[in-house]
């Protein structure tokens, strides 16, 4: 357990000494900023706000998941994961008292961190733009829901950091996997529109999962989705890390 | 090599080091380990010091002086807070093996050591190594094509031809006996192969 | 090596195991809301004959605008009957119509004469054509897009039994549950220009025939800061997923031409019955003051 608390501090360390990755978490921040801006002139311009100001946190959240973590989450997993072995500092961390499947562990939890500070941060900005817009009172009503909510927009968003681990086993190049990623979830959906009956099954449809948590609770579906979500956690993370295990150097 | 530290899964066999066996006991086994295989595995985009800072994390009851200590060792603590993409590659050399060394390690493994080094960063790495078997009982297990190398710094040989031992030898011995390392070396392989070595044209050693 | 192999499969066995128990809790747990309404929406649409009985009202700052309230009575697709009562501040109507075949017959209170209108061949074969293209793939990519598109308010429509075999779906959105898109729509709709276009003389020539002033149907127009700030669907159906009762209510504040604020509701109530036992009542014009109508001025149906 140490080592895992260890390895993961270390992996975290490693994510945020890279500048591309502190320059993505804040410009991803920023978004939030434009949301407010945006509202401010359109309401001139057109008589009215675009943006429901309450309801500022929960766009922003969407728009976030949808687009910029998932990318986000992508170079960041593709780089931990296959970007070591093809810049060779794997070797650094394979020959350290950490058996492979901790550190393998350790990585997925410190991009999980990662995930876990950006929506932190998106959360705190988006609240305080919301404020800026006036109707205080139905703002705060609101506050704890959406805390919770963007809470539980990590779960998905690790399951993509799984998934990817799993993928970037397969290749020696970050940049492949993150193509690899990309072309198969473009599949997915594809296949998805033209067979809707699979669509319970493939991990891409629970990706919004704590839209449950926006509006009221219908707990049998929340449960539910969840274990679909623990379901491919669980096989991606086992098979991606026997994988890792048995890799040669 | 890779094999011996966990790097490369092997089909048969174990590895014993120390006498625990790496592959049931990996962490406790490890740690009395260090490496330095094929090119240096160090973070280009940080420092010298924040290198050794993420390996010393794994290590508890090591101090963080040690690091330091280190750096003063193979003489980088001038460098301390350069970034390392900056480093020649005898620089960065030196920097993994103060990695390897860091945790007090009772065997080191070094995969060709001297390939790409200057002759004065060959020398720097042959004092270093001599140095810390001397100083701190470390046994180094080095690979090499460099038979003069060898000769300069190593008390013990091993020949492996295709996977089998085929001598170990004291290198004093094979001194005292008046020929050279690399005369011996190729005796040895003609012998094994049985008198068959390509364009190699030895007639006689001195005995 | 053995362990790590035996530990993983153990890990996926688990997983598999989880799915399969997610994939079973699912197809038993019957149908959420949003789903519960899109069967009901696809079964609806099936009925071919009924009664429906409609009232609606259109209320501006606490004052009636506009009364109305009609039944009518679906026996085929072509022969229907009803009556639609309109009561607004300057006007008072009770209409009777009924179309039977391609001939429909139309009447109002303040006068004695029937109004009958007889639509041609041609328009009603091309309308036949285009059913005939669709089909259940493109239905179900249609659907997808759907879904797509309402995104996260699947989760508002809530579904609830309320005994008697008949369930209850209920949409509720308050002001800041409604889409952002909605209302920006609604304010760019209401940016739009005023003139007087075809679709409008079209539309006054209407109510020409039907008797009626259009500056009747003025009412005050939003143009600015236009919000919604309710949205109220109760929509209740019997055991075979059939929509029975639906009330709707809507309500937008908003600012007109001379800024003053006005708060706008919409209130419709809608109930079917006789479901596949209702019969049209078709007017019959023996002895009574017929005038035909062409259907040029109108366009047929």
């Amino acid at each position: 357990m140490n080592a895992i608390l260890t390895s993961t501090k270390n992996e975290t360390f490693k994510i945020f000494s890279k500048k591309k990755y502190v320059f993505l978490f804040l410009s991803s921040i920023l978004i939030s900023i434009l949301a407010s801006a945006v509202n401010l002139v359109t309401d001139r311009s057109l008589g009215g706000p675009i943006l429901n100001n309450a309801t500022i946190p929960l766009t922003v959240l969407n728009l976030m998941s949808s687009l910029v973590l998932p990318l986000f989450i992508l170079m960041l997993t593709s780089d931990l994961f296959s970007g070591e072995f093809s810049d060779n500092t794997i070797i650094m961390s394979l020959v350290r008292p950490i058996t492979r499947n901790k550190l393998y562990i350790s990585k997925i939890l410190a991009v999980g961190v990662s995930i876990f500070l950006l929506l932190l941060g998106t959360f705190v900005i988006s609240v305080i733009t919301s404020f800026m817009g006036g109707d205080f009172s139905s703002c705060l009503i609101k506050l704890p829901s959406n805390f919770i909510t963007y809470t539980f927009a990590a779960i998905p968003m690790l399951l993509i950091a799984i998934i990817t681990a799993f993928t970037a086993q397969f290749t020696k190049s970050g940049s492949l996997t993150v193509v690899i990623m990309i072309l198969a979830s473009m599949l997915l959906s594809a296949v998805s529109i033209i067979f809707p009956e699979i669509m319970p099954f493939m991990p891409t449809s629970y990706l919004s999962w704590y839209q449950n948590f926006s509006s009221t609770l219908n707990f049998s579906k929340t449960i539910n989705e969840l274990l679909y979500i623990l379901a491919y956690g669980i096989m991606f993370m086992f098979a991606g890390s026997y994988m890792f295990h048995q890799k040669d150097v | 090599m890779k094999s011996i530290t966990g790097l490369v899964r092997a089909n048969e066999g174990t590895v014993k080091i120390c006498e625990k066996n790496i592959s049931d006991d990996f962490e406790e086994t490890i740690v009395n380990v260090g490496c330095l295989i094929e090119n240096p595995s160090i973070i280009g985009n940080m420092s010298c010091y924040n290198n050794l800072k993420l390996i010393s994390n794994y290590y508890d009851k090591i101090d963080k002086s040690r690091i330091d200590e280190v750096l003063q060792i193979t003489g980088l603590d001038a460098y301390k807070n350069d970034k390392v993409k900056t480093f020649s590659l005898g620089m960065k050399q030196r920097l993994a093996i103060a990695m390897a060394i860091y945790q007090k390690p009772k065997l080191v493994i070094l995969d060709e050591p001297a390939n790409g080094l200057d002759i004065e960063g060959t020398r720097e790495l042959r004092r270093i190594i001599s140095d810390l078997a001397k100083e701190f009982m470390i046994s180094f297990l080095v690979s090499s094509h460099q038979i003069h190398e060898i000769e300069m710094f190593c008390d013990k040989i091993l020949i492996i031809q295709k996977g089998k031992i085929i001598d170990t030898c004291k290198i004093k011995i094979i001194k005292a006996s008046g020929i050279s390392l690399e005369d011996y070396f190729i005796e040895k392989m003609k012998e094994e192969l049985g008198g068959d070595l390509n364009e190699c044209n030895i007639n006689q050693y001195k005995k | 090596m053995n362990k790590n192999l035996f530990r993983t499969c153990i890990g996926l066995a688990v997983g598999v195991s989880l799915l399969i128990t997610s994939t079973v809790m699912g197809m038993t747990s019957g149908p959420t809301g949003y789903e519960a309404l899109k069967i009901a929406v696809k079964n609806s649409d099936s009925v071919k004959n009924a009664t429906f009985t409609m009232s609606g009202a259109l209320i501006d700052n606490n004052e009636e605008l506009m009364k109305l309230s009609s039944e009518i009575k679906v026996e085929q697709e072509q022969l229907v009957s009803g009556s639609v009562l309109i009561d607004t501040n300057d006007l008072d109507r009770n209409y009777i119509f009924s179309v039977n075949d391609k001939t429909m017959v139309f009447k109002h209170d303040a006068s004695d004469v029937y109004n009958k209108i007889i639509c041609t061949q041609e328009e009603n074969e091309t309308e036949k054509e285009h059913y005939e293209f669709e089909n259940p793939q493109m239905d179900a990519i249609c659907e997808s897009i759907l879904d797509a598109l309402v995104g996260d308010l699947k989760n508002q429509v809530t579904l609830k039994n309320i005994g008697d075999d008949r369930k209850q779906i209920s949409i509720n959105l308050d002001k800041n549950e409604i889409p952002t898109l909605f209302n920006l729509i609604l304010n760019l709709n209401a940016a739009q220009n005023e003139e007087c276009n075809v679709e409008c003389e079209t539309n006054n020539k209407v109510a020409e025939i039907f008797g009626i002033n259009p500056k009747v149907f003025e009412f005050p127009k939003l143009i600015s800061s236009i919000q919604t700030e309710k949205v109220n669907i109760e929509i209740i159906i019997d055991k075979d997923s059939i929509i029975k009762e639906m009330d709707l209510e809507f309500e937008v504040s908003g600012n007109d031409a001379q800024n003053n604020v006005h708060n706008q509701k919409l209130q419709i109530g809608f109930e079917v019955s006789e479901i596949n036992s209702t019969n049209a009542d078709i007017i019959d014009l023996a002895g009574k003051e017929v005038k035909e109508l062409s259907t040029k001025e109108l366009g047929c149906n």
